[in-house]
Order: C-alpha cells, then structure tokens, then sequence
C-alpha cells in the first residue's frame, strides 16, 4: 500500500538545492523587463505622465499610461481576482493601483525609469477607514448565502440562562508569498503563451480567453514551481493580464516580476474583520442561541465578501442560529482569499466567545464544545458526510495535557512567569471540484501520471503518484507527475484544500481504467503488477494511456461537509516583558484519510504556525489619512521566524470519509491554521486574567501594572 | 537603483579625500545596500573601507578600543567585552540576525537609518523628501517615538548596541578633513528639534575610526521587548546596571532604546536612585520621573510602562548578571 505512507517530498531534493526553476528564472531570449509605477493616493484622477527624464535610462523601450495598452475593463469573470482594470482609465481607486507600465531590456533600468517617471494626479477625498465605517456594511449576493437564520434568537436568548455578547477583531493580513507574484507574457500567432506563477492555470486561461476574445485553445498558461501562494496566486490579477497586453503591443515577451512593496496591494489579502457574536445558554453549558454578524473591508474594485459567520452556522448544535455577512466599500485594494478564508477569521469570533462562556459558566472549555457536540449540520439538517472531532478534542488534549490546566486565570509559574493554556475548535467547509488526469504506464514500467494541477508546496507533485503507485501495484519510484499547463487534462485550481480529494479521485479513477484495461488486453483479472511489460509487448503496445475524470455528485450534496480539527496552546507571559510566547502547539484533525502523513503534517504544522502569525504578529495597518498599508515589506510586515515557533505537534483522526471522495480524503492544507488564533487569546486569558478579542494580541493589551 | 562609481580606500586619509557631494561610505553593506535597492540612497560613488581593516579589538590602560568596523560578531563574543561590557555583548546578540551581526560593523551600526515604516515605504516623510510632512502625526504611531526628535520627524533610532555604548559612557573617535576628534555618543546624533532628520550629526568625509569604552563603568545588563522573539527592533531597550553597599545604591546607570532617535541616557533617573535604598518602587518612580518631559502621542503612550518594566530588569540588584 503507497497510500498512507510517510513518503518524502518528491520535489524536495530540486527546491533545497535551488535547482527548481521559477518564473523568475526562466531565460526568455528577447524577454523585455516591465515595472509597474502605481499610485501613491488612494483616491483621484491621474492628470499627466511626464516621461522625459525616465526615458533617458539606457535600456527603456517603452513607457504605457493608462489606455495605451489597448484593453478596457472592468472584466467580469469569475476567475479575475477583481473586476476592476488599472490601466484603463485615469481613474485612481485604491493607493498602489497601476499608473503605468515602464518596459525596458533589463530589470535593473525598468526601475530606475519607473522611479524617474512622473505621475501627476489630482487627488479626491477618499474614504479608507473600516474601523470608521462600519455603519456602511451592506450585504450582497455571494456564492454562499450572507445571512441566514433557523430557530429564533430572540425565544433562544429568552431561554438562555447565560448570556455573552462581545466584539472580536481581525486584522489585514498579506499572504506574502516568497516568490513574489510573477509573469512571463508572449503574444504569439494570435494568441497567448503564458508562464505564471499561479494556483490555477485553466482560471487563467478562461480569463485571458474572455479579457482577449480567444477561444480557449489559443491560450497556453503554464505554472512550474510555484514559491507559495495562500491564495494570492488562485485568482487572475491584472498584472497577468496587462503583461499579454503588453507583450501584444510591443510584439515581444514580457516578464513582470512583482517587486516586494506592490505585493501589499496588487493581489489581494485578507482583509480585516469585525465580528459581534451573542451567544446565549443554560447553566449545564447547553447552547440556546448563536448570532453572528461579521463585517470585513472590501474594495471598490470589486466585492469581496469575508464570510466570518459561516462556520457559526454549522460548529455547534443549537436550535437558534442567525448569522449575517456584510462588506464595506473602501478605497482600498481589493481582498481576496488567503489560508484560510471565512472562517479563519470568523472561528476566532465563535471560539474566543465560546471560552468566555465556559468562564462565565465555570465549565471546562473542552466540556463545553462536547456538551454541544453537533451530530448533524444545525443549519441545514444534514447528516455530516464522517466527522471525527471528537477524537480530535480527546487525541488533543490527552497529547497536550489538558487535565493539568489549571481553570483559574494567572497561575504562576517558575520566575514569575504565567503559564496559561487555551483551546480552540476548528472547522473548515471543504470545497471540491471536478478534475480530470491522465495516467500512462510505458512498457519499461514508467508511469507518467499528467493533470492541470499545481505544486504549491502542499505535497501534490508526491501525492498524485502515490494514488496512482497504489492503484497499479508499483513503486513510487516508477512514477512521475507533469503539472501545471492546459496542454494536460484540466483540473481545478489548488486552492480551497481541494486538491487531494478532487485530483486524487480523478488520478484514482484513470489508474484504475488503466488497470482494468491491462487485465482486458491480458484477457485475466487479477494481473500482477511484473505482467504488465509482458502484455504490452505481446500486444505490441509501447503504451497505454487512460484518463480519468471526477467530479462531486448530487447524492453527495446530502451532506454537510467540513474538515475539523482542536486546537490546544500553552504561552508564557513575563513579568517584565508581557509580550506572551507560545510554548506548545498541538493541533488534533479530522480530514479524512490521510494519503500521506508526512506532507499531511507538513501542511497542518505550518498552517499553525501561520495561525501563530494571526494571534500574535501579523498585522497590516492602514493609514486612514493616507488611505494606504503602511507596511510594505518584511521589514515592518511580520511573520513569525523560528524563534517565534515552538514544539508543534499534529495528530490525525483514523477515518475514511465515504462521501467527500472515492480516496476517502476530504480537504488538509488549511485546517491547521484555523483555530490557532482564539486559542492563544484563550491561553492569554488563562494566563493573565485579561481577556483579548482583538487579534493579534500585542503588548499594550497586557500592560496594566 | 542608478549607476554609481565603486572605489576601495587603502587608507583613512584616502577615504577622506575620496569623500565628496554624492559619496557614501561601504561597509559591510547590510545597511547601504537595502538602501540602495529601496531607493533610500542615491550616491555617484561608493568608498569601500573594508581594506582599511580597522576592525581590532584591544586592551588599554584607559578601557577598551573597538574598531570602527569591528564587526558585530567578534565583539559580542569577545572577552575582554564579555567581561568588562556585558550590556554590549548582549544588545548585540539581541540585534538582528546571526548573518547581520557576522557582517555589520560597529560604527555602520550607530549609524543606521531609521526603520519608520513610512520612511522605508516611499510615504510622505521629511526624512526621505524633506518637507513632504510626518506621516506619524496622523497616522501609525506604534513603532514612533516617546521623545520625538522634531514636530518633523518621530521616529526612533533602530540600534541596539547604541543602547548599551550609551550605558557605557563610550566615546567616538572620529577622523575627518579637519583632524581627529572625539564625541560622546549624546553628541553624535542631532539634538533635540533639529529640522532634517539625519542619522548622525557627521559630515561628508567623517569617518568612525574607534569606539572608547573607558574602565571602570558598570558591566551592565540589557534587556529588549519586541513583539518577535528574533530579527525584530526594540519597541523598547534598556541597558545599564547598579551597584549596591548595604541595600543603597551608590552608583546607577541606565539608557533607553526605541524611544527617541538616539539612545536616551537618563541622568535624571540616575541621580534619583544614587544615595537611596533601593527598591522595584524607586525605580519605577526614577524612569517615570525621567520619562516625564514625553508629550506622547496617543499611538505610544504604552512605551512608557514597556521602558518601566525594561528599565526594571536591568536594574535588578537580584537578576542574573
């Protein structure tokens, strides 16, 4: 069995010795270098583009405003990141919107003309400001519905004995990426062959279809190695698509590479939310009522709706549930989708709120979840597809040691140091698409597994001929993957925690065509794997291919599915440096089967770790004077680094989730980073009494003398 | 990033003369070029002083003498520092990387530019665009000072070790057009309500050859709050040390990092504590009276318990030495 072995990265040995190549390493004989100059206002109208004095750097070839390129916008389509098109007009939407574009023969001359290049533009007032525009909240028609209601919060609160009502905050995030955001354009033929870092080739493709009216099939959009992407690669942004217009214009490639500062504003983030949460319940800890209102910053740009209340709609059982979604429009860039969207954030409102009930209720927090255990969705009414949660809160908190919590805040430890603990549930909607890939074994035994699906970094180029070793009886060895170009079978982006369960089904289902067909030529059932070379040559085959294609059903729309997980922290707080440290991490989940452990782990200790980022670090300001991120690079935008990280511990769940996928796996990379956020404010509280609903949590909280 | 000249100087006095309009001196290069790739500096030519050496660490009479570009490293580990000068040793280890602190050297160290986010991000700031205006007044305050340079420029200075060579009484020697001349590290930078926010008061040509630690200082201790546990500047640091005969403080000193835009050495605390028992309360009531000039802005009036509590581990009579 090659399914659920601890197999190593496939690609580890090319990315450790920087052999892999990116986007940014590619050599394009011809390549012209582009950098974009973008708005220092988050408002008005550009007026003029002086561009003598950059022109006279040696190397500039051309120099495009707005309406040079030969596009208009908005583009509406669904895999667009934002409907909005800079360039198009002399409108300024948003602070770092693109203003122009400077091509020239070498990167280093691109930019010392975008930063000689003056941009006049008259500025208007603008509004930027969440925390002041609240009131401006409005909901609009999303995939998933904004509001919904069952039971009555009202009678609920009515019943309730305890009653908690609380404000929580998030921050903007960035995702960051190492590799920042980068594309290499090629208007050839009449059409368009693209390189770019991305999550998702055929989105690209349909977008660049529509942007340029191609069909489909003029379109090549190919995707290597891809340095990160948390979502800000899943989507279609307007530096790949003004790239092709530019490589249309000047009749040669075009590389963009984003510099570091236009990676704040140019392909989305997470944006900040609010979030109000009522929770009302009787004395035994029984939940009478839930009601959660969310508002996060959006764009003007486009609509981009944070669905912080959507785990509240299904977490715990309980009778009366209303949950509302807003946005308010900013002149800010837009957000998008980033590890983990909705209820990333939203879990940090519900699970904070829960261990305030537990306080006010002097429950065990633990005691208190299973006391609420959902058995079927409370919303909907349909059964779960396999939920082992509560596994996950005993396998959890036996692994951290939860019985030697002490219930009672600020208990002190060695040297005056107050030792707290906290938990938290998790819980992710687990999205899947339909995916199609090839498999084809070579009379030598080679298999070449090939899909549209893409390397992240979350273990796909490992797990895919995993699925297909194990189908066929070979080994891993034997086994290679092509990924990431729309010359090969489509699939859907790898985003949304999908992609094992969707590709992996496809991969699945043609290896075992493939096997079925084998054993026909072969004229038996039951071929050994050593008889394949055999049956080829006998019928004088070099090889044989299959394809397979998978897609979710509506039997299976019977039920609700989502990937879970418990999450329990320890942190210290120093007397004399209150900044609070997270000590131990162990994190308990239930996603499924686990095809394989070693890049499962991998994906559910670094999405805690990024949850440590959330609780403790992360956190973009926004200048509401100058409507802009204040932070624009690593140097003011902090990430946790290896001192910040302490033991991190992860456990699965045993389970087999029949009706996520035919492999029995439902969604891994972003659980982990659920939950993360409300258990550190929950261990922050436990250890010093003060209790935290804004996140991250910084020092001044905890500075009372 | 324009195209620049590069010359290696093979002696102080060429160095010097090799200084003019549009020069800057490198280093190691950890602080000239991010500068250079972010745009923060434009130089025609830069003079290399790595072959000068310069970089000894040495014994005499009067304390120790550190090398202008000693590097960081080689002093933090070194033992006449760690015997005689552990606050420096110590705000080293604290100060950037492994990699920063095996590269950067002292006299590049002090003078550093600041890391205000609105400086190092192309936003309205006087230190980037003279006259372009403080974003800090209206905008993000977090990481600005408690003591501001100017109504023009708020932030802090970034430097660890300046911390320490402040609680030091260190002396700086600097050689220029004119001759050598010693400064404190007080008079190093600006002083208060200087309109350009400059990171040192040197002028084109001047060149750190030499830091003096004189004999006989407090050893000292430092301690560092930062929202990261590594790689992170100072919200707030201190660095100094006590002595005690008989439960009375006879000798105290103390300064402050990330509160202003140089290290804050503070008399007024040190001359509240010499001469009385000590206790956490006296030295609760000795910051806070030094601290008390600070009109704060809204965004950093919580510095001023951080430097309380800072202040207070370092003057510890019962922590760790």
């Amino acid at each position: 069995m090659t399914i659920g072995a601890p197999l190593p990265r496939q690609d580890a040995a090319v990315k450790v010795t920087g052999a892999a190549q990116y986007v940014g390493d590619l050599e394009v004989p011809g390549a012209l270098e582009g950098v974009f100059v973008v708005s220092a206002v988050a408002a008005g109208r550009i007026r003029s583009i002086d561009r003598a004095d950059a022109l006279t750097v040696p190397g500039v070839v051309s120099i495009f405003g707005p309406g040079q390129l030969g596009v208009t916008g908005p583009i509406e389509h669904w895999a667009a990141g934002q409907a909005s098109m800079p360039m198009t007009d002399a409108e300024i939407r948003y602070e770092g919107q693109p203003v122009a574009l400077v091509l020239a023969t070498t990167g280093i001359a691109a930019r010392e003309a975008a930063a000689r290049l003056v941009v006049t533009i008259d500025p208007l007032p603008h509004q930027s400001s969440f925390a002041a525009s609240l009131d401006l909240g409005i909901e609009i028609k999303d995939w998933a519905p904004t509001s919904t209601a069952v039971g009555s919060v009202a009678d609920g609160l009515a019943a309730a004995e305890v009653t908690i009502t609380a404000r929580y905050r998030t921050a903007d995030r960035h995702h960051v990426a190492l590799e920042p955001s980068a594309v290499v354009a090629r208007w050839v033929d009449g059409g368009i062959d693209l390189w770019t870092s991305t999550q998702w080739v055929f989105g690209v493709r349909a977008a660049m279809a529509q942007m340029f009216s191609l069909p489909p099939d003029k379109v090549r959009v190919r995707s290597g190695y891809v340095g990160g992407g948390f979502g800000a690669k899943g989507s279609t942004w307007p530096h790949e698509f003004l790239a092709v217009a530019a490589s249309r214009a000047v009749a040669a490639p075009v590389r963009i590479v984003l510099p570091r500062s236009q990676t704040f504003t140019l392909h989305g983030y997470q944006p900040a939310t609010v979030q109000e949460l009522t929770l009302g319940a009787r004395n035994d800890g029984t939940l009478t009522a839930i009601r959660h209102e969310s508002w996060n910053a959006a764009s003007v740009a486009d609509d981009y709706v944070e669905h912080g209340s959507l785990g509240s709609r299904t977490m715990y059982a309980c009778p009366n549930i209303e949950t509302r979604d807003r946005i308010v429009r900013l002149n800010r860039p837009q957000p998008t989708f980033m590890r983990a969207p909705h209820e990333g954030p939203g879990m940090v409102g519900l699970e904070i709120a829960m261990d305030e009930l537990a306080d006010r209720l002097d429950m065990d927090p633990v005691e208190l979840r299973i006391r609420n255990y959902a058995r079927h969705d409370p919303t909907s009414g349909k059964p779960f597809s396999s939920k082992a949660l509560d596994q996950c809160y005993r396998l959890g908190a036996e692994r951290f040691g939860w019985a030697r919590r002490s219930p009672v805040p600020a208990a002190w430890g060695p040297g005056g140091v107050r030792i707290g603990m906290g938990m938290a549930s998790a819980l992710m909607s687990t999205f899947r698409f339909g995916a199609s890939a090839r498999v084809t074994l070579e009379r030598d035994g080679s298999t070449l597994v090939e899909t549209g699906a893409h390397e992240i970094g979350t273990g796909v180029r490992t797990i895919l001929p995993q699925i297909a070793a194990d189908a066929l009886g070979l080994p891993i060895e034997r086994v290679r993957v092509s990924l990431g170009d729309t010359t090969l079978p489509e699939a859907g982006g790898t985003f949304g925690s999908a992609t094992t369960l969707s590709v992996g089904s496809a991969v699945r289902i043609a290896a075992v065509k493939l096997k079925e067909r084998l054993e026909t030529l072969a004229g038996e059932p039951g071929l050994e794997p050593r008889e394949y070379a055999e049956v080829l040559a006998l019928h004088r085959l070099e090889r044989v291919s299959e394809e397979g294609t998978w897609a979710p059903t509506r039997e299976e729309g019977a039920y609700a599915m989502n990937a879970y997980g418990a999450v329990f922290v320890e942190v210290a707080v120093a007397p004399h440096d209150p900044v609070p440290r997270v000590t131990r991490c162990v994190g308990a989940f239930s996603v499924g089967r686990i095809i394989n452990p070693r890049t499962a782990r991998s994906q559910v200790i670094g999405g805690m770790i990024w949850g440590l980022g959330q609780a403790l670090l992360e956190d973009s300001r926004l200048d509401p004077a100058l409507g802009r991120f204040v932070a624009k690079g690593f140097g003011s935008y902090q990430i946790p680094v290896n001192a910040d990280v302490p033991a991190v511990d992860a456990i699965f769940a045993d389970e087999f989730d029949p009706h996520a996928s035919p492999i029995g796996a439902r969604g891994v990379g972003e659980i982990g980073t659920i939950g993360v956020g409300a258990a550190v404010a929950n261990a922050v509280f436990n250890a010093t009494g003060v209790r935290v609903r804004d996140l991250p949590i910084r020092v001044e909280s905890l500075l009372q003398p | 990033m324009k195209i620049f000249d590069y010359r290696a100087a093979n002696s102080v006095a060429e160095a010097i003369a090799a200084a003019g309009p549009g020069s800057a001196f490198l280093a190691a290069g950890t602080e000239v070029v991010p500068a250079l790739r972010d745009g923060l500096l434009h130089p025609d030519r830069l003079i290399d002083l790595l072959p000068l050496g310069l970089d000894g660490i040495e014994r005499r009479d009067d304390g120790l003498r550190l090398g202008g570009l000693a590097r960081l490293s080689d002093i933090a580990s070194h033992p006449e520092v760690l015997a005689s000068a552990p606050a420096l040793a110590s705000a080293i280890e604290q100060s950037g990387t492994a990699a920063i602190r095996s590269m950067g050297t002292l006299a590049g160290n002090l003078l550093q530019q600041v890391r205000c986010p609105y400086y190092r991000g192309a936003a309205p700031c006087n230190r980037r665009a003279p006259g372009s205006g403080c974003s800090v007044a209206r905008g993000d305050q977090r990481h600005a000072a408690l003591m501001p340079l100017s109504f023009h420029c708020a932030a802090v200075h970034p430097s660890d070790p300046a911390v320490a060579l402040a609680s030091l009484d260190a002396t700086i020697v600097v050689e220029g057009r004119a001759g050598r001349r010693t400064l404190s590290l007080d008079q190093l930078y600006p002083a208060a309500g200087a309109v350009l926010g400059v990171p040192s008061v040197l002028e084109s040509g001047d060149l750190i050859i030499a830091l003096d630690l004189p004999a006989g200082r407090l050893p000292g201790r430092y301690a560092k709050i930062r929202d990261r546990s590594s790689f992170d500047f100072a919200l707030v640091s201190a660095a100094g040390g006590l002595r005690l005969e008989g439960g009375v403080v006879v000798e105290a000193a103390l300064a402050l990092g990330g509160i202003a835009w140089k290290p804050w050495r503070c008399r007024r605390a040190e001359a509240m504590l010499v001469g009385r028992p000590w206790s956490a309360d006296l030295v609760r009531q000795a910051v806070a009276a030094e601290l008390s000039g600070a009109t704060p802005l809204e965004g950093t009036r919580f510095k001023v318990e951080l430097a309380i509590r800072a202040a207070a581990t370092v003057l510890d009579p019962g922590g760790p030495s």
